[in-house]
This record gives C-alpha cells, sequence and structure tokens, in this order.
C-alpha cells in the first residue's frame, strides 16, 4: 500500500482525462467497449508524455525520493493500459 | 553512525570535463558545504549521486553497500533539486505522509511557518512556500543522507533562518550534502567546506582558502571577514 499511494498520485494526472478521451474516441471510432479500451493503450502513453516528459518533468523527482524510478512510472501507466484494454475485450 | 562514500566521479560533455575524479565523504551528522562558481558542476555532482544523470564513472556506497541502482541509491539519499518538484496537485499533508511515513515530527508540528500549508495543494502556495516544503520533506525524508542543491536560493531570510533551524534539527540522525552561493550561511552551518574548481573538488582546510582559491573576490576582503 505504501508503493501504490505515489502511483495513484502519480496517475491522478494520466488516467481521469486518458480514461474521458478513450470513451468519447472509442464510441465514436469503434462503437464497441474494446474500442475504449485499445483508443486508452495508446492515449494514456500519449498523455504521460506530455505531462511529465514535457510540461513538468521537474516532477520526477518527487516520485525518485519515494523510491521509483522514471522506468517503472512508465511501466505502470503501460500496465494499467494493458489491464484496461483486457478488461474491455472481456465486456 | 553511517558513512556515505563518492568516489570515482567523472563527467565530461564533449571534450570539456566536468568532474575529474571526484571523491567526497560525509557522516550522519556532518552538514558538508559544496561551494563553485556557477557552472562548476555542483548540480551535475548531485545529480550522478543521486543517480538521475549518467556519468563516466561512479562510485557511491553507504557504509558497506554498493549503491549501483536507481531505486538502492533513493532509498538511502533523497535530493532536492534547485528547480521545484513538488507536483502541483498534491495536498501539503499527503506529501508528507508520504515522505515522512508517520506522523509529523515535534519540530514541524510546531513550525508555524508550515501548520497554515498543510491543507492546501501545492499550487495554491507562492514559490517561496512551495520551495520551503520541498526542503522540509527532503529533510525529514526517511533517507539517511540528502543533497540539498542550492535551498537557500529566492527565500526570504526569515525562511533561510527557519531552514536553518531544521538542519540543526535533523542533523544528528543524518548526513547532509549542501550547496548555496549564500557563501554566509553556508561557512556558518557547515562542518567541513569542498570547492569545486576546474573539475576537481578540493576540501579546504579552512574558509579563508574560499578567497585566496577564487570563489570570494579579494577586494570585498572586509565584507567577506563574517565568512573567514
Amino acid at each position: 500500500m505504501k508503493q501504490l499511494k505515489p502511483l495513484i498520485l502519480f496517475q491522478k494526472r494520466i488516467v481521469p482525462p486518458a480514461l474521458l478521451i478513450s470513451i468519447a474516441l472509442g464510441i465514436l471510432l469503434f462503437r464497441e467497449p474494446w474500442g475504449i479500451g485499445l483508443v486508452f493503450l495508446v492515449v494514456a502513453p500519449v498523455l504521460h508524455y506530455y505531462t511529465y516528459e514535457i510540461r513538468s518533468e521537474n516532477e520526477y523527482v518527487f516520485y525518485y525520493n519515494l523510491g521509483f524510478s522514471r522506468l517503472a512510472l512508465w511501466m505502470a501507466t503501460f500496465g494499467i493500459g494493458l489491464v484496461l484494454t483486457v478488461l474491455s475485450f472481456l465486456l | 553512525m553511517s558513512v556515505l562514500h563518492v568516489d570515482s566521479i567523472r563527467k565530461r560533455y564533449k571534450d570539456k570535463i566536468i568532474l575529474s575524479d571526484v571523491y567526497l565523504k560525509c557522516q550522519t551528522g556532518e552538514i558538508a558545504g559544496v561551494m563553485g562558481r556557477n557552472g562548476s558542476g555542483k548540480s551535475t555532482l548531485f545529480k550522478i549521486i543521486f543517480k538521475t544523470v549518467s556519468a563516466d564513472s561512479r562510485f557511491v556506497k553507504v557504509d558497506h553497500k554498493v549503491l549501483r541502482g536507481s531505486a538502492e541509491t533513493r532509498k538511502e539519499i533523497n535530493y532536492l533539486p534547485e528547480y521545484g518538484f513538488l507536483p502541483h496537485h498534491v495536498r501539503i499533508r499527503d506529501a508528507f505522509e508520504l515522505y515522512l511515513g508517520r506522523a509529523l515530527p515535534a519540530g514541524l508540528k510546531e513550525d508555524a511557518f508550515l501548520l497554515p500549508l498543510l491543507q492546501k495543494k501545492a499550487v495554491q502556495m507562492s514559490v517561496g512556500e512551495r520551495r520551503y516544503v520541498e526542503i522540509l520533506l527532503t529533510l525529514y525524508s526517511e533517507a539517511g543522507f540528502v543533497l540539498l542543491d542550492e535551498p537557500f536560493k529566492g527565500l526570504a531570510p526569515l525562511i533561510r533562518d527557519q531552514i536553518v533551524h531544521h538542519l540543526r534539527l535533523v542533523q544528528p540522525g543524518k548526513g547532509i550534502l549542501i550547496s548555496d552561493h549564500d557563501a554566509g550561511r553556508i561557512c556558518e552551518i557547515s562542518d567541513s567546506l569542498m570547492l569545486l574548481k576546474n573539475g576537481f573538488l578540493k576540501k579546504l582546510r579552512d574558509r579563508a582558502e574560499l578567497i585566496t582559491l577564487g570563489y570570494l573576490p579579494r577586494e570585498s576582503k572586509s565584507t567577506n571577514q563574517s565568512i573567514v
């Protein structure tokens, strides 16, 4: 749980907007639940890149001090995307 | 008591040597001041120790444990960069909960500057207030060693005094490497001083060497008297 809290805080700036965009685009483009997951798999890393690599790169240090590496934070973003995609295909 | 050993740090950008076989040692309870002109490589040195910048050669260990990976380094060492790092959407109380993993220690509970900020989000605070919080987070974190890069930059004198107060409070349980251009204050709080010049880190025997080695100007020796 101690390791989860910083990840939740980090993902707060990615998951909610990525989910909204994915629902809108997924329904618009694919008209199927799996489309939402598929779009999320692309949108979440793009938002991650824009938010943390371009706009607020300094914020990485906050998470570094808590023991996370940049790679681990990126893997979390891709991991959530994969889980959501699998779930959307099961719906 | 723990000891941080940093050795064989070498860094070059294209043809320019930034750091050349840098060695330093810091132990629990010690505040070590790292001085140097702008562009001398102080920030790069801290980033290499913290493993956010790669080096041609790097050896860092705490006691007998060699810190090779970033995760193991960050368990032992925390870092305050010269720029702000606090996420704008984080509530200050939550940030302390994450960094400290326990209730606020007495030194922070009695801090009149900090208490009104605890319920705020970073985005609602001024740059100076955010900086103050970042310094306290780093100082009171669970890591045994902290690297402070220009902690006094842009802060009001009263807040600077407050930071020195907190440095003194945490000092018995931590090793602190500090770099800042506020030479007077660094000399006042540091147990040992080092000067980074031409890629070499030299341990100073006394504060007067800051003048003889060209970090402080000779002409204003009278104004430097409070330092030396």
